[in-house]
């Protein structure tokens, strides 16, 4: 194999990163740098994302993924999105105009409006990768901008709805209660209050009546709809984007729709797909500061075997467990009994830090039902593993598990939804877990 | 076949609409990888490459009654493909970050002057790729097919993303090592 001189193995690199989307800005100009002043770091370069192009054009040809019809679908998608985007310039300007008229002394001495708040991100998997720079919890998103999630799972809170964004997926807020999806998957949780919330594809729209469902869209597979719980209306859009079919869609029923095919056909229903965004957050309501969610669960907890760098981790164990007999634990705050037929959803923090952890992580998590109970001693955590740990996790026996009360906190809110934690980092071994036991909402 | 026809701007052309339509896509048909990968070179993301091919699209059907047949189609749409990717990232650049105008003339005359060279290596891409054991292209197929990205391929095999994404650096390294050593013995 040939020797690479350093230089061009880089822009190899982040011409890769370039073209996956994961670049950051100081790679970028790192990359300008380079390319600008060597000629052979420039031809890498284009070579590089040559390859790529090659390979998505090779890949196009063998999985006969794209035809005439898909050009026509391309054509058409985007002619209409640019109309739409010519028209909404010519109505901004007008009204900015108008505006600027009656108050343009006053408004001269103003930031520059941002268009109002549309959700907040308020989980994050460890694994999110978004477009130029990541998410971050607590991040504004605004109407009329791209968001793109690349990898693992973003999870949007509205005033009545929670939305997780599964990479890869592309969509933007066209007011409070509606979204284009724009490619990639949107599960949705409607809440009371957010009735009407409506989710726009190229091939149709889909509004909520009260419910859990879930849209994807790719170009090439069109529109898929899955109905959780509630009834959702699915409109088809006719070639002129007027809805010329209407379905009301009930719970664990799925369909699949192609404007361009004229196409909406009842599919089966996957609850795979709904479990797979379950698995991820359960029903955590948010997250704050360094913890994290995870898109696939750990394998073994055992010390050593799942490293979290500067973050703790969180996932949702067992969910909906019925307690067949009265049980008491030994919780954090003392003994804690349940009788039969309590209904408790189970979570575990771990922190297990590697040698380059800098930083004692420090957050909050928010579910949507009252903390029951709060595990973090060595025996509770064993005997209670099997009633609510996750069955093909390894937790392992070991007692380094447990909290060390002189610098481990773990509070509890006022109102007993909110669970707040600081892990410290220090001794040999700074393995930390903890178990929240959390009563089902009703 | 769709029904649909594509909106005509140029009403008194001499040739019918479905003519046009026909023609039109024919050519399209046969340069949309090129495009796509003249757009690929500017913009350099996936993402925004899909973005930017779709206005392509639409610019190339605007503009036919422009080329002049006989023309070399694929270079006429090319050259539209390279703008429109410029022009996509000096507005992405305005709004967040992005490589500069310099940069991207640069990119364009080392695409432009290299063509010839381009098209053997997309050749012998595919004779590297040919080599590539079955699981190994479909793995690569999986990858670089829009509705199969590295995050859901994650996601179906329960594997992290990292994971996926070594596993395919390795292959990126390979195909790259292939096509180099394959060009330097001489094809």
């Amino acid at each position: 194999m040939s020797a690479r001189p350093p230089q061009i193995e880089e822009v190899q690199r982040l011409a890769d990163a370039v073209f996956d989307g994961v670049i950051d800005a100081k790679s970028l100009q790192s990359l300008e740098e380079l390319i600008t002043s060597d000629l052979a770091c420039l031809q890498a370069y284009v070579e590089r994302i040559g390859l790529h192009g090659d390979l998505i054009k090779q890949s196009i040809e063998r999985c006969s993924g794209h035809d005439a019809l898909l050009t026509i679908d391309r054509v058409l998608a985007a002619q209409e999105r640019i109309e739409s985007r010519q028209h909404r310039i010519v109505y901004f300007a007008l009204a900015c105009s108008i505006v600027i008229l009656v108050t343009a002394g006053w408004l001269m001495s103003l930031p520059r409006a941002k268009g109002p708040e549309m959700g907040v991100i308020s989980n994050l998997t460890v694994d999110q990768i978004s477009e130029s720079s990541s998410f971050l919890l607590g991040q504004v998103l605004r109407p009329k901008t791209d968001y793109v999630i690349q990898g693992g799972m973003a999870t949007v809170k509205l005033p009545h709805a929670i939305i997780d964004a599964v990479g890869p997926t592309k969509w933007r807020f066209l007011d409070k209660q509606t979204i284009e999806l724009k490619r990639g998957i949107l599960h949705l949780d409607i809440q009371e209050g957010g009735t009407g919330f409506t989710i726009i594809t190229p091939d149709g729209i889909v509004e909520d009546y009260g419910t859990r469902f879930l849209v994807e869209y790719s170009s090439s597979e069109g529109t898929g709809v899955s109905v959780q719980s509630g009834r959702v209306h699915v409109g088809l859009k006719d070639f002129d984007g007027n809805i010329s079919r209407n379905i009301d869609l009930t719970m664990r029923r799925a369909l699949r729709l192609s404007s361009s095919k004229k196409l909406i056909q009842e599919v089966g229903f996957i609850e795979e797909k709904f479990r797979s965004i379950e698995a991820v957050r359960g029903n955590i309501v948010s997250i704050d500061g360094t913890i994290r969610t995870m898109t696939v669960p750990p394998q073994t907890l055992l010390v050593n075997q799942h490293k979290t760098r500067n973050h703790v981790l969180i996932f949702p164990e067992l969910q909906n467990v019925i307690l067949t007999e009265d049980m008491v634990v030994d919780g954090l705050e003392g003994n804690v009994r349940f009788p039969a037929g309590t209904v408790l959803n189970s979570y575990l923090l771990h922190y297990d830090p590697d040698e380059l952890t800098t930083q004692a992580p420090r957050g909050g998590v928010t579910f949507d039902g009252k903390i029951a109970a709060v595990l973090g001693g060595a025996d509770s955590l064993s005997k209670s593993d099997k009633k609510f740990g996750l069955p093909d996790l390894q937790y392992g026996p070991q007692v380094s598990r447990e909290l060390e009360l002189d610098e481990d906190e773990v509070q509890v809110s006022e109102d007993r939804r909110t669970l707040s934690v600081y892990f410290g980092a220090s001794g040999a071994e700074a393995l930390d877990q903890v178990r929240v036991l959390v009563y089902r909402n009703q | 076949m769709s029904s649909r026809s594509l909106p005509n701007e140029y009403p008194d052309s001499a040739m019918n609409d479905s003519e046009r339509q026909q023609q039109f896509l024919r050519n399209l048909a046969t340069v949309y990888g090129e495009a796509y990968a003249s757009a690929l070179v500017i913009v350099g993301n996936r993402t925004d490459a899909d973005d930017v091919i779709q206005e392509v699209c639409v610019v190339l059907w605007l503009k036919f009654d422009e080329f002049e047949p006989g023309t070399n189609f694929r270079k006429w749409a090319c050259s539209i493909a390279f703008n429109v990717a410029k022009n996509f990232v000096r507005k992405k650049r305005r709004r967040n970050f992005g490589l500069s105008d310099y940069a991207l003339s640069r990119i364009e005359q080392i695409r432009r002057g290299g063509a010839e060279l381009f098209e053997l290596r997309q050749e012998v891409l595919e004779k590297c790729v040919a080599k590539l054991s079955e699981t190994d292209r479909q793995f690569l197929d999986e990858c670089y097919n829009e509705s199969h990205s590295v995050a859901a391929m994650a996601r179906s095999r329960r594997t992290s993303v990292n994971t996926v994404y070594a596993r395919l650096n390795r292959l990126r390294r390979w195909l790259s090592d292939c096509v180099s050593r394959t060009l330097e013995k001489g094809g």
